[in-house]
């Protein structure tokens, strides 16, 4: 795909993330439009004309294939709709998103297709990918584990377990995305933590840390992407800056839209500009 | 009863070859040297998390730490491994039985108590035909 494609991809799946969180009343706006560059640049970008991210849409469980994992769990229903779209389940899943009895559930869950793993927090995702690169070097195999965390995890104890553990087991066959938006909670990143002084952190556990400054362009994506392949026995961070609610203008760092989905006036006044990029 | 334990897993590797022994170093297995292993220092939790990445990838993982490890990974037990069903094998080693009342509520774990060292060794063996998280509490 080229770029002008992905980002036409990138809107269709905002809009059914929109969408789909709106029909629930659940969701993290916020959180779910930060990633979405990241998320179509492996689920659909291509490095020397082969598929980034290897998956089998047919066989989710397929023996050859590379793993993504989505730490980042209050974002996970951006990964749904991008799942539905390649075809893991039926669209019209992403209506029922939490509904009861429903295939979708709020958490990632392991007996969706195209999910690895259940998960209950965003520390976790880590430290299961830690397993799974380390699974895949013992059986001696080439594919990637690619695992997406939350700048906040990083407050978290586990994610450092796992850090230390990762350098130690010298996994190249692990990049890890760290969404870093603008926006946090109550108050902003950079008062939380300097950057630079957690990319200190993770060379000090052995990591090697690309920082790319803007995580919304797809250039600047694949360049680092390309690079953490180059590494070798050493795991690898991608620092991904991003703009929580990327995409609605009148959402976009502002701290009221983190926690909490559209309301049906807003939805109304943005889809026009999605469907009109698609 | 590490013996017996450990005499079980050798008949067992006779059998089955499709396992990795995850563990921290606070047990002294000698065990571990002759499998595929991996070793997490000291720490509770990470054994279990590599467990669940090992069960993507259709390996039967066997953990084994100490009761209290357990009950320090509790949520991460309940929710990721318990909950799912997923096919990991605890081998637990504790000295008393504090730590049952804990993990008897946690839904589809199966725990086995054995007393002498017979049994110790024929659970060993047979550990792997349930399908599930199973817990094979050692005391020693």
């Amino acid at each position: 795909m080229t770029n002008e494609e992905l980002a036409r991809k990138a809107a269709q799946i905002r809009l059914d993330t929109l969408v789909s969180t709106h029909k629930a009343g659940v969701g993290n706006i916020g959180a779910c439009m930060s990633i979405i560059e990241i998320l179509t640049t492996l689920y659909y970008g291509e490095i020397y004309g082969k598929k980034l991210l290897n998956f089998d849409v047919k066989n989710p469980d397929a023996e050859n294939q590379d793993y993504f994992i989505l730490s980042k769990v209050d974002a996970i229903s951006s990964n749904y709709a991008v799942l539905a779209d390649l075809g893991y389940f039926d669209k019209s899943e992403l209506d029922f998103f939490t509904k009861d009895s429903a295939l979708l559930t709020e958490f990632p869950n392991k007996k969706i297709p195209g999910i690895s793993v259940s998960l209950s927090s965003g520390e976790q995702g880590l430290s299961v990918a830690l397993g799974l690169a380390l699974s895949l070097k013992n059986e001696r195999k080439n594919n990637k584990v690619y695992c997406l965390i939350d700048y906040a995890d990083l407050q978290k104890g586990d994610v450092y377990e796992a850090l230390h553990f990762a350098a130690n087991y010298k996994l190249d066959n692990l990049i890890v995305f760290i969404d870093y938006p603008k926006t946090e909670f109550e108050v902003s990143t950079e008062k939380l933590a300097k950057v630079d002084k957690i990319q200190d952190k993770f060379e000090a556990f052995s990591w090697k840390v690309f920082q790319v400054a803007d995580a919304h362009n797809y250039d600047q994506l694949f360049e680092a992407i390309v690079k953490a392949h180059t590494i070798v026995r050493k795991p690898i961070c991608l620092w991904c800056h991003t703009v929580a609610g990327k995409g609605i203008d009148f959402a976009e760092m502002k701290r009221g839209y983190i926690n909490t989905v559209l309301s049906e006036c807003e939805l109304t006044h943005i889809l026009p500009k999605f469907k009109q990029l698609i | 009863m590490i013996e017996a334990f450990e005499t079980g897993f050798v008949n067992l590797s006779k059998k089955y070859k499709n396992f990795v022994i995850l563990h921290n170093d606070k047990i002294d297995l000698s065990l571990a040297r002759n499998f595929s292993s991996f070793s997490f220092g000291i720490s509770s939790k990470m054994p279990i998390y590599a467990a669940l990445g090992f069960s993507i990838r259709k390996k039967l993982p066997f953990v084994i730490c100490e009761s209290k490890d357990l009950i320090n990974s509790y949520a991460v037990l309940r929710n990721l491994v318990c909950e799912p069903n997923l096919n990991i094998k605890f081998i637990v080693f504790s000295k008393d039985d504090s730590d049952l009342k804990f993990l008897e509520v946690l839904p589809n774990l199966k725990i086995f108590t054995p007393d002498n060292y017979e049994d110790v060794q024929k659970i060993t063996e047979k550990m792997i035909d349930f399908f599930g998280p199973v817990c094979l509490r050692i005391k020693y």
